[in-house]
C-alpha cells in the first residue's frame, strides 16, 4: 500500500493538517494484512497466536492460510510474495543462501497418532516400521480390536517424518506399499485421520488440535510425548518450527507479530499447545 | 576522397538511425516479451492443470453419487440379507445399474468382504475385498478412496448396503482415471496430460506410450509438494508438474502445452516490427529527402547567386558540384572570403595611400598658408604703406580696391585654413576667462552700425543674467556670432535683425552655464530644400547668392564645427522670403572675474619705448619693408636681416630689446636660429616674437618649444604687433600712452595731393577725439568709436546730398550740407575735411558751379582718407598718420 500524496500544493494546507494527515497516512502504511503462508506443522498454533495477536491490537492483522508446506513458504517468501512464512524445520544451507532469514518459534514432539476408533495406547518403533512396511495391517496384532490399520505416511522430505525417523530409525528405509496412503499436507493427514477411525499417522502434537475426532497420541516405546519428556530428551522425535523472512526483514507487521509470539502471552499460548518456545 | 552528396549522406544517416533504433528496441523488448510470453504460458498451463484436477474431482463426485444411488436400492440389501443371498436378483439389479453407466467399476461384497458381484471383472467374484473403505463401510461409514490397480488409478466410492437397519454388505462404484479419461479431458483443454504415481509410474497419458518429460521435475513436485513449472524455449514447450492429492493419495499431474502459437505470434510480431521499421525508414528517407530539398532550396538559390557573384567578382566560373549544396556554398564562401581578404588588403593599402595623400594635403595646406600669406602680407602691408603716400583720387580708389581684395583673400584664406584645421581635427579651442558681455557689446555695436548703414533695424537683447565672466574661447565664439550676424546683415537689405542672448536650462547633471544666442532676421530667407545644404562646405543656399552677395560659403560650416567642438549646436529655421533664425546653444564654464580683468582686450595701440631696438629677421623683402614701416611708426628702431644665420650673428654683436623672427627662412630657419640665440645667451633673456604664416596651433607650440616668447601670425595687424612688443619691452616712462606723442609717426607723407591747394592738411587731429583724455578710460573708447561711426555714416550721407543738391543747382541746400559737414568734421578733428568743407560751402553760397566741380572730388577724397583713418570698428587705424 503506498501512501496517498495530497494533490493540492502543500503550501495551501495548514501545518497541523499536514502533520495529522502524515500520521494517518503512516498509520495506514503500517496497518497491514500479514499473510503467513507455509508449513502445516505450526499452522494450528500459529493460527491461535494470530487470533490472539489480532484481538490484542488493531494495527496489523495476521492471517494464517491453509498449509502450502515448508516449500510453499520458502517459495512465497523467496519470491517476495510474502514477508513472512512458516516452516516446519530450520532452513537448510542452500535455502539460507537465497538470503532468507529464520526465526525459531518453538519445539514440540512429533507423535504417532491413532484414529478415534483405535483402542491401542502404546506402540513401539519396530511396530511403527512394520506397519509402514505393510507387515502389520491389523490393530489386533498390536493388542487392539480387529480392525485394519489405515496407515497414512508422508514424503521423505516431510519435517514430521524426519523428526519421527530419529526414533523410528527403520522408517528411513521403508518403501510404502500401495496400501499406505501418502499425503502432501498436514490438513490432508488430519482429514484422513478423522475420516478413518482405525487410521495411524504421525504429526506434531499441537497440530492434533485441528482434528475433529478424538485421535489418540500413542506412547512410543513407552515414552509419553509430554513437554517434560521432550525437555528431558527422553522423547527424541522433536521438530522445531519457526518463521522465515526475506532479505528485507519481516516488515513492521511481521516484527510486531514475532514480538507478540515472544511475549509472555505468546509463550503462554505455545505452552498451552505443548510447544516449548524457542528464541528470544 | 569525394564527399557524398548531401541527400545521399542524409539517407545514409536515416538508414543507420532507423536500423540502430530497431536493433536497440528489439534488444530491449525481446527479453521482456519472451519473459511475458513464458509467464503467460506458465499461467495458462497452471490454470489448465488446475482444471484437470477439478475435472478429476468431478469424476470422484460422480462415482460417489452413483454409489449412493445404487446402494440406496432396497432390493440390493434384501437380496444380500437372504440366506443364501439372492444373487440372481442382485446381479440383475447390478447389471442394470452398470448398464446405466455412471461407473466403470461396480462391486458388491457381503459382510465378510467377499466379492459377490464385480461387473467390470466377473472372473474375480469370490475374492476378498480388503481395500480402504470396505471395512469402514461395513462399520457404517461410506468412503471415497483411491487406489492403483493394475497400473491404473481408480477412484472408488464405497457405501454400506443395509437391510432393515443392518449392514449386510458394501457397494463400490468406481471409475478408472485412465488414458481414455485423460484424452477426453486433454482434448477439451488442448494439452497433453500425464498422471504419475509416487513410484514414478505413468498411470495415464493423453499420448499413448509417451513418457512425461523431466522426471526430476516430477520428483521435485512430490518432495517439494509445490507446483513445478518447466519451459523449453527451443520447442516452445511448457509443462506444469502439479502435486495433487486425488481423494486420499498423492500424485503428480503433468500438464504439457505446446506454446508454439504464442511464439509464432511473437516471431510474427518481430517480423512485423522489422517491416514497420523498414517502412518507417523508407517514409523517413522520402520525407527527409523532400524536406531537405525544401530546406536546401534557399541554400541552392544562395549557391547559384553566390556562384554568380563570385564569377562576377573574380571572373572565374565556380566549380559546381551537383547535389552537394553545403559543400558548394562552403566553397563559394571560402572563395568569397579569399576575395574579400584580398579586397581588404587592397583597401588597406588604399587607405594608407589616402592617409599619405591626406598628410600631403595637410603639408600642402601648411605650405600654402605660408606661401600665400607671405605675399599677401606683402600686398596688404604695401597697400597700407602706399596709402600713406600722396595719391590722386583715382589712385586712392584703386588702392582701396586692391586692399579690399587683399582683405577678402585674407578672409577666404583664413576660412579655408580653419576648415582644413577642422577636417584634420587640429582646431584647438582655448579656455580662457573673459567677460561675455564686453565681447557681445562690441559685436552688437559693429553690426548695429552695419545694419543701420543699409537701413536695417538692429535690436540686441543681452539681459543682465548673461553679463557674467565665463571660460571658453572668445575668439571662436566671436567668429561664430560674427558669421551669423554678418550673414543676417548681408542678406537683410531692409527690415530687421534681432540678436538675443538668453540662459537656457542645460541637460540634467550639467551645471554649466548654457546660453542660447539667437540671430533672427527678416531677410531673403532660405528655401526648405536648401536648408539641408546650408552646413556643407562651399554651399550657399542659392548659387546666385554667391554672385550677388559674395562669400565662400565656409562660414556656417566652420561655425557649426566650432559649436560642436564647444559641446553645443547650431540650428536654423527659415522661410523663403520672410527671414531666417539661427540659434546657437553653447555651454560655458563659469569664469573667474579677476582673470577676466587681467586679460581684458586692449584694442588700442599701446605706447612703446621710443628708440627701442628691434631686430627683424625676415627673408621676404616686401614683408621686411612692411614691418620696417610699421615699426618706424611705433618710434622704435628696426634692424633688418634676411635669414636665421644673419639673425644669430646680429644678435651676437648688437644689443636688442626684442627680436621679430620669421619661422620659414633659408639657410637657418627661425626655430633653429632661436635655439642658437638662446644657447648663446649668458645674461638676460632677449624676447623673441615669432612671425609666421603658419597659422596652426601646433606651429605656435613649436615656436614656444624652440624658445620663443610670443607668436604672431602674418599678416600682422600693427595693433597686435604693438601689443606684443609692449608686452615684452619694458617702459621707461611709466605711462606713455596718454602723452599724445607716443605714436608720433616718423613716416611723413612724401607729397601733398596735387589737387590740394596749399600745404597738405592733416587728415585727423588725434588730439580732438582719438587722443583726447576725456574719451580715454574704460567704456569711453566705445562711446568715442560710436561717435566716429555716426560721424562717418552721416558724412557719407551729407556728401551724397551735397552732390545731388549741387547737381540740381540747389546751392543753398548744398551750402547747408557743406556747413554741417564742416562743423562735424571739426568736432572729430578731421582737419582736412573740415577745411575742404568750408571751401565747398563758400563756393556753393557763391553758386560757383565750376569751382564746385573741381573741389567736390577733393572733398570725396578727404572723406575716403578719413574713413581709412578709422577701422571698421570706428577705432583710429593704427598705421594712419594723422598729424601733419
Amino acid at each position: 500500500m503506498s501512501p496517498i500524496r495530497p494533490t493540492s500544493p502543500a503550501g495551501a494546507w495548514p501545518a497541523w493538517a499536514i502533520a495529522g494527515l502524515a500520521l494517518v497516512l503512516s498509520a495506514a502504511a503500517l496497518a497491514d494484512d500479514l499473510v503467513v503462508p507455509g508449513s502445516g506443522n505450526p499452522e494450528y498454533v500459529l493460527g491461535q497466536l494470530a487470533r490472539a495477536f489480532n484481538a490484542r491490537q488493531q494495527r496489523h492483522r495476521v492471517i494464517v492460510p491453509p498449509s502450502s508446506g515448508t516449500a510453499g513458504a520458502i517459495r512465497d517468501v523467496g519470491e517476495n510474495l510474502s514477508s513472512l512464512g512458516r516452516v516446519g524445520r530450520p532452513l537448510k544451507d542452500d535455502e539460507k543462501a537465497k538470503g532468507l532469514g529464520y526465526l525459531p518459534i518453538g519445539r514440540e514432539p512429533v507423535v504417532v497418532v491413532a484414529g478415534a476408533g483405535v483402542d491401542v495406547k502404546a506402540i513401539t518403533s519396530a511396530q511403527v516400521a512394520d506397519i509402514y512396511a505393510g507387515r502389520i495391517t491389523n490393530w489386533r496384532e498390536l493388542g487392539g480390536r480387529s480392525a485394519p490399520i489405515r496407515a497414512i505416511g508422508r514424503e521423505k522430505t516431510d519435517a514430521s517424518r524426519l523428526a519421527l525417523e530419529r526414533i523410528v530409525l527403520p522408517l528411513k528405509e521403508v518403501s510404502f506399499p500401495g496400501t499406505i496412503k501418502v499425503v502432501h499436507l498436514d490438513p490432508q493427514l488430519i482429514a484422513l485421520l478423522d475420516r478413518y477411525p482405525t487410521s495411524l499417522g504421525f504429526l506434531n502434537r499441537s497440530a492434533l488440535a485441528a482434528c475433529t475426532t478424538k485421535v489418540v497420541p500413542l506412547i512410543l516405546d513407552g515414552v509419553e510425548p509430554t513437554p517434560a519428556n521432550v525437555a528431558s530428551g527422553r522423547y527424541a522425535a522433536v521438530l522445531e518450527f519457526g518463521l522465515i523472512h526475506g532479505p528485507g526483514g519481516p516488515g513492521n507487521a511481521g516484527r510486531a507479530f514475532i514480538e507478540f509470539i515472544r511475549s509472555a502471552e505468546g509463550k503462554n499460548i505455545l505452552h498451552q499447545h505443548g510447544v516449548s518456545p524457542v528464541g528470544d | 576522397m569525394r564527399r557524398p552528396s548531401t541527400i545521399a549522406a542524409l539517407i545514409l544517416v536515416f538508414a543507420l538511425l532507423a536500423i540502430g533504433s530497431h536493433w536497440f528496441a528489439f534488444r530491449l523488448t525481446s527479453g521482456v516479451l519472451h519473459e511475458a510470453v513464458d509467464l503467460w504460458e506458465v499461467q495458462k498451463v497452471k490454470a489448465v492443470g488446475n482444471e484437470v484436477i477439478v475435472l478429476l474431482e468431478n469424476e470422484s463426485h460422480r462415482v460417489r453419487l452413483t454409489a449412493r444411488l445404487t446402494a440406496g436400492r432396497n432390493s440390493l440389501g434384501r437380496s444380500l440379507a437372504r440366506r443364501p443371498a439372492d444373487e440372481a436378483t442382485l446381479r440383475a439389479v447390478m447389471d442394470q445399474a452398470y448398464a446405466a453407466g455412471g461407473a466403470s467399476i461396480l462391486e458388491v461384497t457381503n459382510r465378510n468382504q467377499t466379492v459377490i458381484y464385480r461387473a467390470h471383472d466377473p472372473a474375480q467374484n469370490g475374492d476378498r475385498a480388503d481395500h480402504w473403505g470396505i471395512f469402514e463401510a461395513l462399520e457404517g461409514t461410506g468412503a471415497l478412496v483411491s487406489a492403483v490397480e493394475s497400473d491404473t488409478l481408480t477412484v472408488r466410492a464405497v457405501e454400506p448396503l443395509r437391510h432393515q437397519g443392518q449392514i449386510v454388505g458394501t457397494l463400490t462404484a468406481g471409475t478408472r482415471i485412465d488414458s481414455d479419461l485423460l484424452r477426453r479431458l486433454g482434448s477439451e483443454l488442448g494439452l497433453h496430460i500425464f498422471l504419475v504415481s509416487r513410484a514414478g509410474r505413468t498411470l495415464a497419458a493423453t499420448v499413448p506410450d509417451a513418457a512425461p518429460p523431466d522426471t526430476a521435475a516430477i520428483q521435485e513436485a512430490f518432495t517439494g509438494k509445490i507446483p513445478v513449472y518447466r519451459h523449453w524455449s527451443a520447442t516452445h514447450l511448457t509443462a506444469a508438474y502439479l502435486p495433487v492429492t486425488i481423494v486420499d493419495d498423492a500424485y503428480v499431474v503433468v500438464a504439457e502445452m505446446e506454446g508454439g502459437a504464442a511464439y509464432m505470434h511473437l516471431a510474427a510480431g518481430n517480423r512485423q516490427a522489422a517491416l514497420a521499421t523498414l517502412a518507417i525508414l523508407a517514409i523517413s528517407v522520402v520525407a527527409g529527402v523532400l524536406l531537405m530539398r525544401w530546406i536546401l532550396a534557399p541554400l541552392r538559390r544562395l549557391r547559384e547567386s553566390a556562384a554568380l557573384t563570385l564569377e562576377a567578382l573574380t571572373g572565374r566560373p565556380m566549380q559546381k558540384r551537383r547535389g552537394d549544396e553545403i559543400q558548394t556554398v562552403v566553397g563559394v564562401l571560402e572563395a568569397l572570403t579569399d576575395y574579400l581578404t584580398q579586397r581588404n588588403r587592397e583597401l588597406e593599402e588604399a587607405r594608407q595611400a589616402a592617409d599619405a595623400a591626406n598628410a600631403a594635403k595637410s603639408q600642402f595646406l601648411s605650405s600654402m598658408s605660408h606661401e600665400i600669406r607671405t605675399p599677401l602680407n606683402g600686398i596688404l602691408g604695401m597697400a597700407d604703406l602706399l596709402r600713406r603716400t600722396p595719391l590722386d583720387p583715382q589712385q586712392a580708389r584703386y588702392l582701396e580696391s586692391l586692399a579690399a581684395s587683399g582683405r577678402g583673400l585674407h578672409g577666404l584664406l583664413g576660412d579655408i585654413l580653419d576648415l582644413a584645421k577642422v577636417e584634420a581635427g587640429k582646431l584647438h579651442l582655448e579656455q580662457i576667462d573673459f567677460f561675455l558681455a564686453s565681447m557681445l557689446d562690441g559685436l552688437t555695436d559693429i553690426y548695429r552700425d552695419l545694419a543701420a548703414g543699409q537701413g536695417t533695424a538692429f535690436e540686441a537683447r543681452i539681459p543682465s543674467n548673461v553679463r557674467v565672466p565665463v571660460r571658453g574661447d572668445p575668439t571662436r565664439l566671436r567668429q561664430i556670432l560674427a558669421n551669423l550676424l554678418g550673414n543676417a546683415v548681408k542678406f537683410t537689405e531692409a527690415g530687421r535683425i534681432d540678436f538675443t542672448v538668453e540662459r537656457i536650462p542645460g541637460p540634467a547633471d550639467d551645471d554649466r552655464l548654457w546660453l542660447r544666442f539667437t540671430v533672427s532676421d527678416t531677410g531673403i530667407g532660405i528655401a526648405p530644400e536648401a536648408l539641408g545644404e546650408l552646413f556643407r562646405p562651399f554651399t550657399q543656399a542659392d548659387s546666385s547668392t554667391t554672385r550677388r552677395y559674395g562669400g565662400s560659403g565656409l562660414g556656417l560650416v566652420i561655425s557649426r564645427h566650432l559649436a560642436h567642438q564647444m559641446g553645443g549646436e547650431i540650428r536654423v529655421a527659415s522661410t523663403l522670403g520672410k527671414g531666417t533664425t539661427f540659434r546657437v546653444e553653447l555651454p560655458f564654464v563659469r569664469g573667474n572675474e579677476a582673470a577676466c580683468a587681467s586679460s581684458a582686450e586692449i584694442d588700442e595701440l599701446p605706447a612703446l619705448r621710443r628708440g627701442a631696438r628691434i631686430l627683424v629677421a625676415e627673408d621676404n623683402p616686401v614683408n621686411r619693408m612692411v614691418i620696417e614701416g610699421i615699426l618706424q611708426t611705433f618710434g622704435v628702431e628696426p634692424t633688418l636681416v634676411e635669414d636665421g644665420e644673419q639673425a644669430v650673428a646680429q644678435a651676437r654683436v648688437g644689443r636688442y630689446d626684442a627680436i621679430l623672427m620669421d619661422c620659414q627662412m633659408p639657410r637657418l630657419d627661425g626655430y633653429a636660429a632661436t635655439r642658437a640665440i638662446r644657447a648663446e645667451e649668458t645674461g638676460g633673456r632677449i624676447p623673441i616674437i615669432a612671425l609666421t604664416a603658419n597659422a596652426f596651433a601646433e606651429d605656435r607650440q613649436r615656436c614656444f618649444d624652440a624658445g620663443m616668447d610670443d607668436y604672431l601670425a602674418k599678416p600682422v595687424p600693427p595693433v597686435l604687433l604693438a601689443q606684443a612688443l609692449a608686452r615684452c619691452i619694458p617702459r621707461e616712462d611709466g605711462d606713455g600712452r596718454n602723452d599724445g606723442t607716443g605714436y608720433a609717426p616718423t613716416l611723413q607723407p612724401l607729397a601733398a595731393p596735387r589737387e590740394a591747394a596749399g600745404p597738405a592738411l592733416p587728415v585727423l587731429d588725434r588730439r580732438a577725439l582719438v587722443d583726447n583724455p576725456d574719451f580715454a578710460g574704460p567704456g569711453k573708447e566705445k562711446f568715442r568709436a560710436r561717435i566716429v561711426r555716426l560721424f562717418l555714416a552721416d558724412s557719407a550721407r551729407l556728401q551724397d546730398e551735397l552732390a545731388r543738391n549741387a547737381a540740381s543747382g540747389d546751392w543753398l541746400a548744398a551750402a547747408r550740407n557743406a556747413q554741417t559737414l564742416g562743423s562735424s568734421s571739426a568736432a572729430v578733428g578731421a582737419v582736412a575735411l573740415s577745411v575742404t568743407s568750408a571751401e565747398v560751402e563758400n563756393m556753393a553760397r557763391a553758386g560757383d558751379a565750376d569751382g564746385l566741380r573741381e573741389v567736390l572730388p577733393r572733398l570725396s577724397f578727404e572723406l575716403s582718407r578719413l574713413s581709412e583713418a578709422f577701422d571698421s570698428n570706428g577705432e583710429p587705424a593704427t598705421s594712419e598718420s594723422a598729424k601733419g
